[in-house]
């Protein structure tokens, strides 16, 4: 091997991020294995819009003196297409998946704007059947639910934000281990700013996927050119010795926080052995007015950029 | 800021309701003092009873002098700083909307009657019908809060439609009397017959059990979270003893002569 080429290539390209009304949740409960459940449990099956009603994950976790009301707790953040459709998908994961969860309470964790606000316990507190009650402490309003084992607390409006999704990064590793190593590092690396989810199962997308397909109706499907397997058979943006392919996705709450993230995920990407190339999906700059261009953000002009990143 | 010193102790009750920031903040020292105000039966002017000086542009008013005799200080206010450093007399706050009254005396009855916002803080006592509804009206206090270091009168919080009023101290009888909705925590005893007719409120006892109407049903024993939230309010207040409603609490569901969605909790043994 030729000791340049044990350097990653950082390719010259960039991410296409676009905005998406973005919601900041708080879970609480009486024991923190309790409120990562209820995290995981709102959070779930919301990797990407194209396919659910919202994406969605885990932000950080709050320690008591932190969250409203003293206990442990979950920052949660929660991505959609419009207000009221992320308003939908709110209502109906915190009604079915931390509303269930025993001694969970739930706040807005953004600033409100009433003409932005999204509905929330305001219409979750139907569920109380005419027993709801509600408290005005300070400027917000919460909504008292009676539950099975007490009540469930949930703040009547939640706050929106602009946020900028679809960042990401595509790593090329020249084996299944280092590489699944190197993408865990880089998730990892990601996922420490906060204000930053990676909204895919353990922060990393094994499955890249292509606008449109060979059969009708369906969105999206794999994309093949990043598929180590099709190498031979279709053209190929892999790089010669490409064993997997690991991506990663990140939305954010505002422009800054995704570029510090996706710099973060560069510096760790190019420090495993394992990664061949650090690339970056994009729509040739047709779908989101946000471009991460990685040479920039890393701060080097040159192919091999790990002494400088 | 903007100080008013009282000249005189005069038993005759001074009727002050233009002692408030934000009607002050824009007038000049000369205007002010030409304000009119009732002294008893007699129609005078502020600067009779004031020595006034400083700038209120702030919009902060400091009123010095035992003032337990001058009623309607920052009634109606709704922006703005009104300190009292000393007593205030009756209606103080009474229908304000905003801003912060503090009163580092005794203030007389009906403090923060029908108030529909902002932050009264009384460092003494207060006295009957703090946060009520004057005779006639369906509701009292609409919204803000009401904090009170010292012991509170009979009627607190009577007809109480929305907010809070704290008490450190003990309050008198019929406390949350006819009240409607808000919150009433009390930090020392509960005179008698509280919540009597109330029909969806809460008042929160942190001393010993009250003594509780017959219409009033217990629930069992909870531990609201609204509760840990507004305990954490009033701790940013500096409300003492906030740290109790992080506890265990006995539910009392009432007035069962009224609608009964109310409640009275008191700490559970």
């Amino acid at each position: 091997m030729n000791p340049v080429d044990a350097f990653p290539v950082l390719d010259d390209t960039f991410a296409e991020a676009f905005p998406l009304t973005a919601a900041k949740v708080i879970v609480t409960a009486d024991h923190p294995r309790l409120a990562i459940s209820a995290a995981r449990a709102a959070t779930g099956n919301a990797s990407s819009i194209i396919g659910c009603d919202a994406e969605a994950g885990i932000d950080c976790e709050l320690e008591p003196h932190l969250t409203p009301d003293g206990r442990p707790g979950f920052g949660l953040l929660f991505f959609g297409f419009s207000r009221p459709a992320l308003e939908k998908a709110l209502v109906s994961r915190i009604g079915q998946s931390i509303l269930t969860c025993p001694t969970t309470a739930c706040y807005n964790g953004l600033p409100v704007d009433p003409d932005k606000a999204l509905k929330v316990g305001a219409q979750l507190r139907f569920f109380g059947d005419g027993w709801q009650a509600s408290k005005k402490i300070g400027n917000q309003r919460f909504w008292r639910i009676p539950v099975m084992d007490g009540e469930f607390l949930v703040e009547e409006s939640f706050g929106t934000t602009k946020g900028v999704a679809g960042g990401n990064l595509i790593l090329m590793c020249r084996d299944a281990a280092g590489g699944l190593d190197a993408a865990e590092a880089c998730a990892e690396a990601m996922r420490g700013v906060p204000g930053v989810i990676l909204p895919f199962p353990h922060g990393i997308v094994r499955a890249g996927s292509k606008v449109g397909s060979r059969y009708k109706g369906l969105k999206a499907s794999t994309n093949t050119e990043y598929c180590p397997t099709l190498g031979s058979q279709v053209s190929t943006k892999l790089p010669p010795g490409t064993a997997v392919v690991y991506e990663l996705v990140a939305d954010g709450l505002d422009l800054a926080s995704l570029e510090e993230s996706t710099r973060r995920g560069i510096k760790a990407a190019m420090d495993c052995r394992s990664v061949l190339k650090v690339s970056a999906g994009n729509y040739g700059g047709k779908l989101g007015p946000h471009h991460l261009h990685l040479r920039r953000i890393a701060g080097v002009d040159s192919v091999h950029g790990v002494a400088r990143c | 800021m903007l100080t008013l010193a009282l000249r005189h102790r005069d038993p005759v009750p001074l009727e002050a309701e233009c002692v408030c920031p934000d009607r002050l903040m824009s007038m000049a020292i000369a205007d002010i003092g030409r304000l009119k105000v009732w002294h008893g039966n007699r129609q005078t002017e502020l600067a009779e009873h004031f020595q006034i000086t400083g700038d209120g542009s702030d919009g902060r008013v400091r009123v010095e002098g035992d003032c337990s005799r001058v009623k309607m200080l920052g009634s109606g206010m709704a922006s703005g700083c009104l300190l009292i450093a000393g007593n205030a007399g009756m209606h103080a706050g009474a229908r304000m909307t905003g801003g912060e009254l503090i009163v580092e005396g005794d203030a007389g009855d009906w403090a923060g009657a029908e108030m529909s916002g902002g932050l009264i803080r009384i460092g003494g006592s207060a006295g009957n019908l703090a946060g009520a509804a004057y005779r006639g009206s369906v509701h009292g206090m609409k919204g803000g809060m009401i904090l009170v270091d010292g012991d509170a009168g009979d009627e607190v919080g009577a007809s109480l439609r929305r907010g809070i009023i704290a008490v450190s101290g003990r309050v008198g009888d019929f406390c949350g009397v006819n009240a409607a909705a808000g919150t009433i925590v009390v930090g020392g005893r509960v005179g008698a017959r509280a919540g009597a007719a109330m029909r969806r409120a809460t008042i929160v006892t942190l001393g010993p059990t009250p003594e509780l109407l017959p219409t009033f049903h217990v629930c069992g024993t909870v531990s609201p979270t609204f509760l840990k939230v507004l305990g954490r309010h009033l701790e940013s207040h500096g409300f003492s003893g906030a740290e109790k409603l992080r506890g265990q609490f006995v539910r009392s569901c009432g007035d069962m002569v009224s609608l009964g969605k109310g409640e009275i909790l008191y700490q559970a043994d």
